[in-house]
């Protein structure tokens, strides 16, 4: 019955002892840290809302169906002429 | 609605998507090769109980944590893009796409972060075994996450397993293991993974090679240069393999991607692989593509023109009906859905019937112009080279460096050691050409022929996808020049300080 919180409280402190006795890692913790928070907080939040937020399915059905249903305007630019030697 | 889409917000979702795509890979493909070599020597050690190899294995561990905890979490900016410049396309596909990603996601997250702590924390505290394993699983972690992430990329180059629903308007999985075990994704996964090794690999000797011209550390240097060279030359010889299964992959599923690579505006029976401008070797490309010594390799114009036989003995068709073909596929898409609102059950099941067999053209419906089936040819002509090149350079000096170690004179040519070291960001540029020349390859598809960029993304303001194009821009070059400041300080320290 003891064996669980014994075993808990083994890998608690394994991960503490870790944790402490970390060098390098710490500056590494700091770097993870920093660009979890960037990415989660700034940019997710500011940035990157999904596009089709607030819709319900069949409101993004309808949108993607809509707009894969008749698009227009587009050209590559980048393509180079299909006979280049003509 | 405003239906359309302006050049600039397809070009700067791609820019964005590219440049996130490119510096996430630069951090995975060290992961994954430094993995095994670390494994490789603690293995070494847990056979010879040396504790000399034990220090060896920590200190390339260190620079595996630089490595990954620079590189961790910089693949979730790719699924944002997703949700957020790509809506259309993860609405498509999310049935499929979504199994792969979330199985990564589950495999990655608990593989990698039990036993990476194990790895790291462990040392003396668990059995040399468990530690070994530690080792070993968190390598097959970061392993199995790459396989779900090329199945994901493998199934845009070839999609299949799927049937498109026009009234989801998703495309559904039919077959869980046609989308898990494609060729294409086979090919895919050997080829990238394999890549991975190399660059490890590359990475551990040019390092050594570094300790080596310094005199320092010269019984480690010799170690690591050992086991990375010989497992350099292993990669190698993966790459070189699953990059020729790779190329008749591409052959037979993109093949404007292969004529794109070779500049071959006409093809032939017997095409020759151009090495560099006039240099070309006869009859190359025909066994490259097809493994045969005669066998029709179309040419850009070929399959823009048609008319050229298959191997399945019908003839090519056009652009320009593929794109008609596209069009009534559309067409078609339009009708069931008008139908379906209008409750006509029988038009809307025959314009799904017709829909069904336009299916494989329905990108198509959306190309303006043939023009924009052709990928920018220059840059794969030249990436395609470079990636190429400098696989072989890898490979001659890998031969160049295992042979002085076995007649024991690698110091007397300090050149070649440093050549060595200054192939680092060599592999780098490798990796990327070759990234180059899958994605761009594909252009202009989304998913090959069913989805092309300008439908797959989101009806956003151009000027929000530049600034955050600018804003990665920015926080990837710190972690950039953080990462490689960090990775400085460990080598300069060397591993005579991480012993202790």
């Amino acid at each position: 019955m003891n064996s669980i919180p014994k075993m808990m409280s083994s890998v608690f402190r394994f991960y503490r002892d870790g944790f402490r006795q970390m060098t390098l890692g710490r500056t590494l913790w700091v770097l993870i840290l920093i660009k979890l928070f960037v990415i989660f907080v700034i940019m997710r939040l500011l940035f990157f809302q999904p596009a089709m937020k607030g819709l319900s399915n069949d409101e993004k059905q309808q949108r993607v169906a809509t707009e894969i249903g008749a698009l227009q305007g587009f050209s590559n630019r980048f393509s180079p002429s299909i006979h280049p030697e003509q | 609605m405003n239906l359309y889409i302006d050049t600039s917000l397809v070009d700067w979702s791609r820019a964005q998507f590219a440049l996130t795509a490119m510096y996430h890979w630069l951090f995975v493909p060290l992961t994954l090769g430094l993995g095994v070599i670390m494994g490789i020597m603690e293995t070494i050690y847990f056979v010879k109980k040396d504790d000399f190899w034990k220090r060896v294995t920590q200190f390339w561990m260190k620079l595996f944590a630089v490595n990954f905890a620079v590189g961790v979490a910089t693949g979730l900016i790719l699924e944002f893009e997703f949700g957020t410049n790509w809506s259309n396309y993860s609405w498509i596909v999310g049935d499929i796409f979504g199994a792969p990603l979330a199985i990564e996601g589950i495999v990655a997250f608990f593989m990698e972060s039990t036993f990476i702590a194990v790895m790291y924390f462990g040392w003396n505290k668990v059995s040399r075994s468990f530690h070994l394993a530690s080792t070993w699983l968190t390598t097959l972690g970061a392993t199995i996450s790459a396989w779900w992430i090329l199945v994901a990329n493998a199934w845009m180059q070839h999609p299949v397993g799927m049937e498109f629903n026009p009234e989801t308007v998703r495309h559904e999985m039919t077959s869980f293991l046609s989308v898990a075990f494609s060729p294409t994704a086979v090919v895919k996964f050997v080829h990238t993974v394999s890549s991975g090794w190399m660059t490890g690999a590359i990475f551990v000797i040019g390092v050594s090679c570094w300790y080596l011209v310094r005199g320092r550390s010269l019984r480690f240097a010799k170690a690591s240069l050992a086991v990375g060279t010989a497992f350099g030359l292993l990669s190698c010889a993966f790459v070189m393999l699953s990059g020729d299964f790779s190329g008749v992959s591409v052959a037979k599923t993109q093949p404007m991607k292969l004529a794109s690579f070779e500049g071959l505006y006409d093809g032939s029976e017997h095409a020759p692989f151009t090495v560099a401008g006039p240099i070309k070797i006869p009859n190359m490309l025909t066994l490259l593509a097809t493994h045969k010594f005669t066998a029709f390799v179309p040419g850009i114009n070929d399959l823009i023109n048609g008319g050229y036989p298959l191997p399945d003995g019908t003839t090519a068709l056009s652009a320009e009906e593929k794109m008609e073909r596209g069009r009534q596929a559309v067409a078609n898409f339009s009708a069931f859905r008008e139908a379906l609102r209008e409750g006509l059950t029988a038009e809307a099941a025959m314009a799904r019937g017709e829909l069904q067999e336009l299916m494989p053209y329905f990108g198509y419906g959306k190309i303006q112009d043939k023009a924009e089936l052709v990928p920018p040819v220059p840059l794969l002509f030249w990436s395609f080279r470079v990636m190429v090149g400098l696989g072989g350079f890898f490979v001659l000096l890998i031969l160049a460096l295992l042979y002085l170690q076995l007649k024991d004179q690698i110091l007397r040519f300090p050149l070649l050691l440093k050549v060595a070291f200054w192939t680092i960001p060599l592999v780098y540029v490798c990796s990327q050409a070759g990234w180059i020349c899958a994605e761009v390859g594909r252009q202009p598809w989304a998913i090959q022929d069913l989805l092309p960029v300008s439908a797959a993304v989101s009806s956003l303001q151009s000027s929000s996808v530049k600034l955050t194009f600018f804003l990665f821009l920015a926080i990837f070059t710190l972690l950039l020049i953080a990462e490689i400041r960090i990775m400085c300080r460990v080598v300069k320290k060397g591993p005579e300080e991480s012993e202790n």
